[in-house]
């Protein structure tokens, strides 16, 4: 099978906001292993035009969502450059029928890599923890996808925005922290940091482990956007998305056209 | 509705519970019952119940978060009454005969005041309230495979169990009551995870509407009332041995273990 011609077409896919067929109802027998393979072919073709990779996003981190696509592990993707907001303002052009979730995001300053990182690692590694948005916006019609699909493209990712006030990764019990997502006043999804396999330092340790599968690591300056605390929502023309984590701020996101 | 169905619905819900089995619900016999006639019927087995003994100690608020009110239809909460005999406290083994009972986590306030209505908001809740306390309700229902509507569940005392207090108050003024998260863990693992904002925006706004809903019946919320204020999560149904913990953050944890063989496992598949 050419993988590299499936990754073309999720890239024309992605940069022309149209959306495609799910490519386990076109091709026979792609494992997620090809998936993988996919998605860095694709990443790779960003990163050929001048795009950098900044870090790696984990998905699927909550009982609720592995369940929903029939899978006992999450997934990662590629965050690059291009996907990062400068400001907290989303534009809807690009973009097909994306969603907001709330999210701690990671910050490091020592290499993270092996199949036996623990939690303690991923401390001594990280330099702070950052509120985050993160938009998906998966390219399958109807957001409907199995875990092969999904994985090729990118595990959804869009945007996403870190906000600015970073925090030092011991003042808060990261699994407690609750998070009120409210659209334009109104409260649409509540949660906590557990939400996040348990605790989100667990989603690094798993980002970790499964990136040394294919070779690759956490590199010092790198992000990890640990997974939804919430479940998404859909983002429209005018939504002003606010995201409260406790004790450590919040996030104001504007919507556009 | 004539009085004398009204007491005869209140009977069979009364002979249910005490039988642990279900009924089909009220509204498949009486679809168009209103919200009043389906408080009347509450009432009525309020007032048994009292009469056989048991004790209010205060109420519970139910249907608070958007989801649970499109669900049924409704823009506004409901209310059932506590009893002495439903209170547990942390760490119980809670033996309370249950037929086909869900958990949700909640945050129970304590009142320092008599909250007398029409007029209370939240800020007068925040003023007349003691002290804040996570805690675990057992939801159950008498009517078969939880098929209710409003006037079924309002009727069957807002589908209230039994409730567990956490041992360890906190003064409402220390207690951030909005993004405080919960996480609910039953045998260990994450279940749910909410913030008290679930509840309508803030708990003690579902409180204000308690003491306003009370006073437009007459009655009046009392110093030392345990008001729970309502769901920051999905309910999650457990079983007969289930271990169930709630940790609210800074506002502290509550924890309990469903009694094995107090459950009438036929009906809850």
């Amino acid at each position: 099978m050419n993988l590299q011609a499936i990754a073309d077409e999720l890239y024309r896919h992605q940069t022309s906001a149209a959306e495609l067929e799910k490519l386990t109802l076109r091709y026979e027998g792609l494992s997620v292993e090809d998936a993988y393979e996919i998605q860095q072919l694709c990443m790779g073709k960003y990163m050929n035009e001048g795009q950098k990779l900044v870090g790696w996003k984990m998905g699927l981190t909550s009982k609720a969502k592995q369940q929903s696509v029939g899978v006992d592990e999450p997934i990662f993707g590629h965050l690059l450059d291009g996907m990062e907001l400068y400001d907290p303002h989303v534009s809807l052009t690009g973009l097909i029928h994306p969603r907001v979730e709330p999210e701690l995001a990671f910050i490091f300053k020592h290499r993270l890599e092996g199949d036996k990182i623990l939690p303690r690692d991923v401390w001594l590694a990280t330099e702070c923890v950052v509120p985050a948005v993160e938009i998906i916006d998966s390219r399958y019609k109807n957001f409907s996808f199995t875990l092969v699909d999904v994985v090729a493209d990118n595990a959804s990712s869009a945007k996403f925005y870190l906000a600015e006030q970073a925090y030092s990764p011991y003042q808060i019990a990261l699994d407690q922290v609750g998070v009120v997502m409210r659209r334009n006043g109104e409260v649409e999804q509540t949660g906590a940091g557990a939400a996040v396999l348990g605790h989100p330092v667990r989603s690094v340790v798993e980002q970790v482990r499964m990136l040394s599968r294919i070779g690759k690591a956490v590199e010092p300056g790198m992000v990890v956007l640990t997974g939804g605390i919430t479940e998404a929502i859909y983002i429209h023309d005018g939504d002003r998305i606010s995201v409260s984590f406790e004790g450590m701020g919040e996030i104001e996101l504007t919507v556009s056209q | 509705m004539a009085v004398f169905q009204m007491e005869d619905l209140a009977a069979e819900l009364f002979a249910a519970e005490r039988a642990l089995r279900t009924i089909p619900p009220l509204t498949e016999r009486y679809p168009d019952m209103s919200m009043e006639v389906a408080y009347q019927i509450q009432l009525l087995n309020a007032h048994k119940k009292q009469q056989a003994g048991d004790r209010v100690v205060g109420h519970k608020i139910g249907l608070t978060s958007k989801p649970m009110q499109r669900m049924l239809g409704v823009n506004e909460p409901d209310f059932g009454h506590l009893f002495a005999s439903m209170r547990y406290r942390s760490r119980d083994i809670v033996d309370f005969p249950l037929i086909q009972p869900k958990v949700e986590p909640e945050l129970a306030f304590i009142l320092a005041e008599d909250l007398p209505g029409p007029d209370v908001d939240a800020d007068a809740v925040l003023r007349a309230t003691r002290s804040v306390v996570p805690a675990l309700e057992v939801i159950d229902s008498r009517i078969a495979d939880w098929k209710i509507r409003l006037a079924d569940t309002i009727a069957d005392n807002a589908s209230a169990g039994c409730f567990v207090l956490g041992d360890e108050p906190t003064p409402v003024r220390d207690a951030n009551l909005t993004t405080c998260g919960a996480v609910l863990k039953v045998n260990g693992e994450v279940v749910e995870t909410g913030a008290g904002a679930a509840v309508m925006g803030h708990p003690a706004i579902a409180v204000a509407w308690l003491a306003n809903k009370l006073s437009s019946l007459g009655t009046t919320l009392r110093a030392g009332d345990v008001v729970l204020s309502g769901a920051v999560s999905a309910a999650v149904p457990v079983r007969s041995g289930d271990h169930v913990a709630l940790s609210f953050g800074r506002l502290g944890r509550v924890e309990f273990t469903l009694a094995k063989a107090n459950l009438s496992e036929s009906s809850w598949g």
